[in-house]
């Protein structure tokens, strides 16, 4: 009976950064965590495209949702909201994002800024990918 | 903001979804192109047709 030898399970490697730290950074500042891992290329496309989408958002009326929990569909609004980590942070302090649900542009403006606040949740997720060394 | 054009708002909308989503889905700058113009084509082609589906429904 041949007794080849077994291939060793895969162990991943540690993380050369501690991985709260890479998803602090990329929740903070979009594309953050790829500059942060060397990922160049998509942290600047996402610096660029991210804040810039959730600006249109603002831009186009759209509202930054409260966190009213007796309303769940609110309520998940907010939280893609949050996503978008520092622009939604500095346009909650310059008290942005009323929203005004008579423009014509409303709904679509809380399109961008909700999918904005998604899509930095995908960064987030590729970060961590990128940091432990899946891609 | 002036612009007051949906289908120019689905565009721009578009835009910035394909950037990110062909970024994140393929590493090969190349093949993200081509997964940012897929998604992009994908976006407008199934708001057409989901439109005029629903211009053809009575009211």
């Amino acid at each position: 009976m041949a007794t080849g030898s077994k291939p060793k399970p895969q162990i991943p490697a540690r993380p050369a950064r501690p991985l709260w730290l890479v998803y602090l950074v990329s929740w903070l500042v979009p594309g953050g965590g790829h500059l942060w891992l060397g990922r160049r290329q998509k942290g600047v496309a996402f610096l660029v495209a991210l804040p810039l989408m959730f600006a249109v958002g603002l831009a186009l009326e759209g509202r930054l949702f409260p966190f009213e929990w007796s309303e769940p569909l609110v309520a998940l609004a907010a939280i893609a909201d949050l996503g978008s980590g520092l622009p939604y942070l500095i346009a909650r302090m310059l008290g942005l994002g009323a929203g005004l649900a008579s423009a014509v542009t409303y709904e679509y403006g809380n399109a961008f800024v909700i999918t904005a606040g998604l899509l930095n949740a995908l960064v987030i997720i590729d970060a961590h990918d990128i940091a432990l060394g899946r891609k | 903001m002036a612009i007051h054009s949906h289908v120019l708002l689905m565009a721009v909308f578009a835009v910035f979804v394909a950037l990110v989503g062909g970024m994140l889905m393929r590493d090969a700058p190349r093949e993200q192109v081509r997964a940012g113009a897929t998604v992009f084509v994908s976006l407008i082609g199934v708001a057409l047709v989901i439109g005029w589906l629903l211009y053809l429904l009575p009211l």
